[in-house]
């Protein structure tokens, strides 16, 4: 009944042609809409994951100076850095112990608790007596981690 | 972090909206009756890209230190030199002809119901992708960890970088740079994958005006978006191409269709300003990507061959027309400058005989003869190479032969489905599975073409429910198929953590090395994100060495260098050690659990660095 009325067929026609003209437009517009959005989570979700800690569980133990470790046990000295570093990502204070092993034997021990994200850096006390041990290992550990790092000398 | 997300997303239209718009301003001016605004607004992103590459080169020949202010200033400088033009030449015409009635055919005034297609379409393309990216958007693919060095090093230096190798070609570095000197974007972030999501999208876009114009119809441009956004949304070369930085491959998916856009347009409206824009598009293209310039060659090559062969009786007149359209000023004023660019400004890395003749002749490798028609399928898309199938048929009964739209929808297709299919025909050496990956394009312009006439057909049919039957079959299998691979956007695991660990190694050594004296190996087989190692160390392309996959050591036809390999594999033995000492390596970089565990055992090593994930190992 309404399509047989002219001037309401009419309207509808003339919205219809609006809406031709207008919907490239409306079109356009929503696409840069929904990349923005698309944009902005992305790149929220990189950020944050980007992060050391977000919704991570790790931890790390590495010795500061690499390249100025000792080479060989009969030159070791004081001064020679054993230095070391632990990182907590596990999302948690965490307690760490570490022990200090020459070639498996126990020669120092300790304790550093570390809150969430942060580093600790310890720097050991070396027992210059034993020149002739082959491996200073230094075993790190906390709750159910276990993290090694060792040098082996000549 | 909002202030660096406003600056990111600022510099999108400032440097891929801004200098495009007002080329195509100098060009069409504000209205004009050749091209809609759908069009314009579409072009506007190729164009600016295309414009940006040009204006860094220039800088770079010029000698001038690429910083943000001076990249800010050129792209200035280069829109309002667009806009004086606009001026000079549209100010007064346009108002005199603003009371003219527009005789436009215009494909792309969308109805209502075609709209809402399109907007569920691009919500659907959008959110899919999104979603999947999300899982992934740390930076970890090896591909962009490459090209992203390439954009690093021109960041550092300041100028374009001299590659070595024809492997890389500069315009999948530039943007990317401009990028982070204009928003502070990292590279090592979320801005390479967004700048490829744009132009992703972009490129649906740039199929839909192709099919709009070829097929002369707002239905079919609709279509496209469906066909191309939706469907395997996922699978190569859509997301997981973003993803994993296939940086040519998506910008050559965004600037084909534009170039035969161009192409169409000034054959069939025998117009010089599109030919014009046919040739600025086609350099563009050169630039940025080779495998990508080199289907385009073909698929012109065909098309061209075909539309002479359909019109024989004719084909001298064409030609001359061609010529015609081709030798007026403003072409050869593009042409010209373009050569000169060529020539003086930046000539392509590949661009020497010998990267020609490795690409083409009879194909050299088993990975070069040709896909199965199993592995077509797989590479198109069942539903999408059935639509394109039936597309292709009803080509034959809807067009005329002789007219160019039945050449542009059938070469394509064709040309390229016998390069992957049966390369040694046509003399083409490359690896098919890399041409198949083109397949999508010409086949979601048939299967756009395909759908419509198939509904087009089916209502017209006189027994409605046999047809109703066999139309709900064909979208159900078209659905069902082709969104199946969208369910992996919900099911892959994120590897942040993993990645942050081989970030957090990489920044560690890189801290505390000397790259002048230590040498670092890593072993890319069991390491997430390791290719991105060397964007800590900006040292060289090759620093770090790479133990790569164990298949890349054994090549029949070549020796290869092994020594990567066999410092992981074999430190101890003869071979590894005098490995170590030619190439110098005293850092090893390994999977904690993989051979992190085994290397403990050698005393020729010290672990240095231990986490999780990663263990760094120092020789003696």
């Amino acid at each position: 009944m309404a399509l047989r009325n002219p001037s309401l067929r009419e309207g509808r026609e003339e919205k219809a042609e609006l809406w031709k003209i207008m919907s490239s437009k409306i079109i356009v517009i929503a696409t840069i809409i929904l990349l923005l959005v698309s944009f902005s989570v992305l790149f929220v979700v990189e950020t944050k994951n980007h992060d050391l800690d977000y919704k991570k569980s790790w931890s790390v133990a590495y010795f500061e100076n690499p390249r100025d470790l000792p080479e060989a046990a009969a030159s070791l000295q004081a001064g020679d850095s054993l230095d070391f570093a632990i990182e907590n990502h596990e999302g948690e204070k965490m307690k760490y112990s570490y022990e200090i092993l020459a070639d498996g034997k126990k020669i120092a021990e300790g304790q550093v608790e570390i809150e969430a994200g942060e580093t600790r850096q310890v720097a050991p006390l070396f027992d210059l007596e034993r020149k002739n041990d082959a491996r200073v290992s230094l075993e790190i550990s906390a709750k159910d981690l276990k993290y090694r790092i060792y040098k082996n000398l000549k | 972090m909002i202030l660096d997300l406003l600056k990111l997303i600022l510099t999108f239209p400032f440097v891929l909206v801004l200098p495009g718009f007002c080329l195509l301003l100098a060009v069409f001016g504000w209205r004009n009756s050749k091209i809609s605004f759908f069009e314009k607004a579409v072009l506007t992103v190729p164009m600016s890209l295309i414009s940006v590459d040009f204006l860094v080169l220039l800088l770079n020949r010029m000698h001038i230190f690429l910083s943000g202010p001076v990249l800010v200033g050129s792209i200035l400088i280069f829109s309002i030199i667009g806009y004086i033009i606009f001026q000079f030449r549209f100010t007064g015409k346009e108002k005199k002809e603003a009371g003219k009635k527009e005789v436009l055919h215009d494909f792309f005034n969308f109805s209502y119901w075609q709209a809402i297609f399109i907007l569920i379409s691009l919500f659907l393309a959008i959110f899919i992708r999104t979603t999947y990216l999300s899982d992934t958007i740390i930076p970890s693919s090896t591909d962009l960890g490459h090209h992203m060095y390439w954009s690093q090093a021109i960041v550092d230096s300041g100028q374009l970088p001299d590659y070595g190798m024809p492997d890389f070609i500069i315009g999948e570095h530039m943007v990317f740079s401009v990028f982070n000197l204009l928003s502070g974007a990292a590279i090592l972030g979320a801005m390479p994958a967004l700048v490829l999501l744009f132009f992703n999208i972009v490129g649906i876009f740039a199929l839909s005006i192709l099919a709009g114009r070829i097929f002369k119809s707002p239905k079919i441009a609709a279509m496209a978006f469906f066909v191309t956004g939706v469907l395997y949304a996922i699978n190569a070369p859509q997301a997981k191409y973003v993803s994993g930085g296939v940086v040519g491959n998506i910008i050559g998916n965004m600037l084909i269709p534009v170039v035969l856009y161009f192409l169409y347009r000034a054959l069939s409206e025998k117009d010089s300003v599109f030919a014009s824009l046919f040739i600025f598009s086609s350099v563009g293209l050169l630039y940025t990507h080779h495998l990508s310039s080199f289907i385009l060659l073909y698929s012109i090559a065909a098309i061209i061959l075909l539309h002479l062969g359909l019109n024989f009786e004719r084909a001298f007149k064409i030609m001359g027309d061609w010529l015609k359209i081709f030798l007026k000023p403003f072409p050869i004023v593009i042409l010209f400058l373009l050569t000169f660019y060529f020539l003086l400004i930046f000539t392509p890395s590949y661009f020497n005989p010998s990267a020609v003749s490795q690409a083409t002749g009879e194909p050299s490798k088993i990975t070069r003869v040709g896909l199965s028609f199993n592995q077509i399928e797989a590479n198109a898309g069942s539903a999408r190479l059935i639509l394109g199938a039936l597309g292709f048929a009803l080509l034959f009964w809807v067009f005329n032969r002789k007219d160019y739209q039945f050449s542009f929808a059938l070469a394509w297709a064709a040309v390229l489905l016998l390069m992957s299919a049966k390369p040694g025909w046509l003399y083409v050496n490359i690896p098919s599975d890399r041409i198949g990956n083109y397949l999508y394009l010409p086949l979601s312009l048939l299967a756009a073409f395909g759908l419509v006439e198939f509904l087009r057909l089916f209502k017209k049919s006189s027994t409605v429910f046999f047809s109703s039957v066999l139309l709900f079959v064909l979208l159900f299998f078209v659905i069902t198929d082709g969104m199946a691979d969208s369910a992996e956007a919900f099911k892959t695991r994120p590897q942040f953590q993993e990645a942050i660990q081989t970030f957090h190694s990489a920044q560690y050594l890189a801290d505390r090395l000397d790259t002048a004296k230590d040498v670092v190996l890593k072993d890319h087989v069991n390491i997430y994100a390791d290719s991105w190692y060397k964007l800590f160390f900006m040292k060289d392309y090759r620093y770090p060495l790479s133990r790569g996959n164990l298949s890349r050591y054994v090549d029949p036809t070549k020796p290869r260098e092994i020594c990567t390999r066999d410092m992981i594999m074999e430190p101890e033995s003869d071979q590894g050690r005098l490995c170590f000492s030619e190439t110098g390596v005293n850092y090893v970089v390994l999977n904690a659990q993989l051979e992190g565990n085994s290397f403990e055992q050698y005393p020729d090593f010290s672990k240095i660095y231990s986490s999780n994930y990663i263990s760094v190992f120092k020789r003696n």
